[in-house]
């Protein structure tokens, strides 16, 4: 059992409430949270299932063991942070409340446009539990390009944490003080591996999951799924893949897409037909569309010849590229997470380095199995409540 | 490196219809400008469209595919309303060429915007004659109905510095068959040449100015810096094109045109926009000189296309035609494509206006999602 000062006992004890509280479906957050983000981009069942998933990787003791690794060693160095958060996926709101508590620091989550609910409840949740997580958290939203809201949130903090493309990142840290830390999470896409031996219908079932969550919005969804194997295994992957999506689409529906997500869809599908590989000898197709939905299909799979990961990120569209072997590696400029058939006992490694290569702006993959690619919300993390050996702040 | 040096790689198959094409363009007389309102059938259109149809349909491997998972075979067209349309993007996902890669004579591309995996459109083509005549004549028509040269200045780079620049290349064909020994271009490594071009813009003779809009907008701010303005004789022009491309802030096109007032007195009736891209062997330009010189009352951001041209407004979700005046996505059929595909479907909204077309800009798209929406919404919609 770790040990921990009175100051820790405290905070360990309130952030194992806080995540006691998410975990359960019948807590006032969740019940608040249901209310507030139906009609929204999320079906219901979607919105559960994320709920259920964000914290699957913090076991009853992570909140002691984190409050004695942060806060118990480095409280004096704990800041405060602005977070702007994205707008389509739970998980960074969550997150960067927990960072914050474990670590002794503070946040200001400003809200996204389209999500404006999570960063509210997580602020009077903090004010519920009590010391000493009470007032860590305040939520604030402005609209875009409110330029002195925004410079009045970062005069207020030590650091600023930022989600989006490449290019907004560096927007907005160009208007970030020198002497403030910035953190930007960029443009970032992920990826599956069905690896050579493995079950083809098991690894669709749980793929479908992973494109399902976010209907392939977040950066967790498995855009291009690589199949180890030749054409006609990758065919069979995305027929398996069909009817996955078929039956996992009735549990976890999507919403009706815009008119404009629509458009967007079906100018991917017309593109899929020049796009997908030549399947006449396989008897398979390589263009699979779900039932309409909106005047778009609910989803699509398209397979493509083995090359460059393809990043649609939206529409639960998904591309799956065969992957041998023995030909030149595929070129993946950076990928945030790996999801793989099976992460315990695999050749996946080794099929990994012989075909899949990263560019120099790669950093390690975070590999989780397939299915689960969603689980668990990663950032921001403790580190960057953190101040590190040259912050000024 | 002179357009007129690009090698002729063409088959007896495409040089054959490449003839027919400029029959039908009219020939290679540039000294006398086409009637942009000559009434022109839709029969002789559809029997020539459907012949580089079947043609395409039999060499073009990946656009035969598309056409048998659409369902549509020549056998099946009547018309070339019959013929599909590829999205203007599939450029960047295929070879969409009637020719081996040993055949290709120019190669024209445009760098992708989009997400991660973007990818950049490429079009080949096999021989330059149908392109620059097509450029040419539309150009002759659109800009210069009066004069048959007249001095050029380019704020872009010559083909020579850009040789898989559509735009580059356009530009220097316009400046060998239309320019005259005074001419320029002013962008060279991506930067503007504001000395050499304030000396051009500063001679006495009447000009075109031709540049991209981000250009005009960094042309405009070195202006202001230097307290600078030009006054271009009578008869001149400015044409932009281009968009914005990110190289440089959003500015817009009533304003543009207010700064060519203010800063080369060039009124708003002789500035011009031009449409065009990488995926096509045509151009469109607004109306306004070509009805002026035709003494109509001038229209303002009508685009008129060639007569080798067809355009149809379709609905975005669909893609079927929308009612006439009704906005959608621009659809092109495009004679001089004969060496790719003839129908493309772009991802530009657009509505047929007073025997015309008015570009509205892109097609959003989906919308905005993931991590990229909160910072996209931090800059008011401007982001990336």
């Amino acid at each position: 059992m770790t040990t921990l000062s009175p100051e820790g006992e405290a905070r360990a004890a309130a952030t194992e409430r806080f995540i006691a509280e998410w975990r359960d479906p019948d807590s006032w957050v969740r019940r608040e949270a249901r209310e507030r983000l139906a009609g929204g981009l999320w079906s219901g069942p979607v919105i559960e299932r994320a709920f259920d998933v964000v914290f699957s990787d913090r076991a009853d003791e992570t909140p002691r063991v984190h409050v004695e690794n942060w806060f118990e060693q480095s409280r004096e160095f704990a800041r405060r942070a602005l977070v702007i958060l994205p707008g389509n996926i739970i998980g960074p709101a969550l997150c960067a409340a927990y960072a914050a508590a474990v670590t002794g620091g503070s946040a200001i989550l400003k809200a996204a446009s389209t999500e404006r609910a999570i960063a509210e409840i997580v602020a009077r949740q903090f004010i519920a539990i009590g010391e000493p997580l009470a007032g860590s958290i305040e939520a604030r939203y402005w609209p875009g390009g409110d330029i002195a809201a925004e410079a009045d949130a970062i005069a207020d903090v030590g650091a600023v944490i930022a989600f989006g493309t490449d290019a907004t990142i560096e927007a907005v840290r160009a208007r970030v003080p020198a002497e403030k830390h910035f953190i930007g999470y960029g443009t970032r896409y992920s990826l599956g591996l069905v690896t050579a031996g493995k079950d083809l219908v098991m690894a669709a079932d749980a793929a479908a999951v992973d494109v399902c969550l976010f209907d392939q919005a977040g950066c967790m969804s498995p855009q291009t799924i690589y199949v180890v194997g030749d054409a006609s295994r990758a065919l069979r992957f995305a027929s398996a893949l069909d009817g996955a999506l078929r039956k996992t689409s009735l549990q976890l529906p999507r919403v009706k897409p815009t008119r404009d997500e629509a458009a967007a869809a079906n100018d991917v599908v017309r593109r899929s037909y020049i796009a997908a590989i030549d399947a006449n000898s396989h008897g398979l197709s390589p263009v699979l569309a779900g039932p309409d939905n909106g005047g778009c299909p609910d989803y699509l799979i398209v397979v493509e010849p083995q090359g460059e990961p393809r990043t649609h990120g939206f529409g639960r569209i998904v591309t799956v590229m065969p992957l041998e072997l023995g030909r030149p590696p595929v070129i993946t400029k950076y990928y945030e997470r790996l999801g793989v058939t099976s992460v315990d006992g695999d050749t996946f490694e080794i099929d990994l380095h012989r075909a899949l290569r990263g560019n120099e702006d790669r950093r390690n993959p975070w590999w989780v199995e397939l299915g689960h690619m969603q689980d668990a919300g990663a950032l921001p993390s403790a580190f960057d409540f953190v101040r590190q050996n040259g912050d000024a702040v | 490196m002179k357009t007129t040096a690009i090698h002729d790689k063409r088959d007896a198959a495409g040089r054959a219809l490449d003839a027919q094409i400029l029959a039908y363009i009219g020939g290679a007389d540039f000294d006398t400008p086409i009637r942009v309102t000559e009434e022109r059938g839709d029969s002789e259109f559809s029997r020539l469209a459907l012949d580089v149809f079947a043609y395409q349909f039999e060499r073009n491997a990946p656009y035969r595919r598309y056409c048998q998972r659409l369902g549509v075979e020549p056998s099946h067209a009547s018309t070339w309303r019959d013929v599909p349309a590829v999205p203007a993007a599939s450029f960047a996902d295929a070879r969409l060429a009637c020719f081996p890669p040993d055949r290709t004579a120019l190669t024209f591309v445009s760098s992708g915007t989009g997400s991660a995996g973007a990818r950049v459109s490429r079009h080949e083509l096999d021989a330059a004659e149908l392109y620059e005549a097509s450029l040419s004549s539309h150009y002759r028509a659109m800009a210069l109905p009066a004069v048959p040269t007249l001095r050029h200045v380019f704020l872009a780079p010559p083909y020579a510095d850009e040789q898989m620049s559509s735009l580059s290349f356009m530009l220097s064909a316009l400046h060998e068959r239309f320019g005259t020994q005074f001419d320029g271009f002013f962008v060279r490594n991506g930067e503007l040449d504001f000395e050499g071009l304030s000396a051009a813009l500063s001679r006495s003779s009447p000009c075109i100015v031709f540049g991209t809009a981000f250009a005009f907008v960094h042309f405009a701010d070195r202006c202001r810096a230097a307290g600078k303005r030009f006054s271009l004789g009578p008869g001149s022009a400015v044409i932009e094109t281009g968009g914005f491309k990110g190289k440089s802030r959003e500015v817009a096109r009533d304003d543009l045109y207010a700064w060519f007032e203010e800063l080369l007195a060039v009124p708003p009736q002789n500035c011009l926009s031009e449409y065009g891209m990488c995926e096509l062997g045509s151009q469109w330009y607004d109306a306004n000189i070509a009805d002026l010189y035709a003494r109509r009352s001038p229209r303002r951001h009508i685009k008129v296309g060639p007569h080798w041209t067809r355009t149809t407004i379709v609905d975005p979700v669909t893609a079927l035609p929308v009612a006439p005046g009704e906005t959608g996505l621009l659809q092109i059929f495009d004679l001089c494509n004969r060496g790719s595909v003839c129908a493309v479907l772009t991802g530009d909204l657009a509505r047929e206006r007073d025997g015309g077309i008015e570009i509205l800009g892109r097609h959003p798209g989906a919308p905005p999602k993931g991590c990229s929406i909160a910072a996209d919404a931090m800059l008011g919609g401007a982001g990336a």
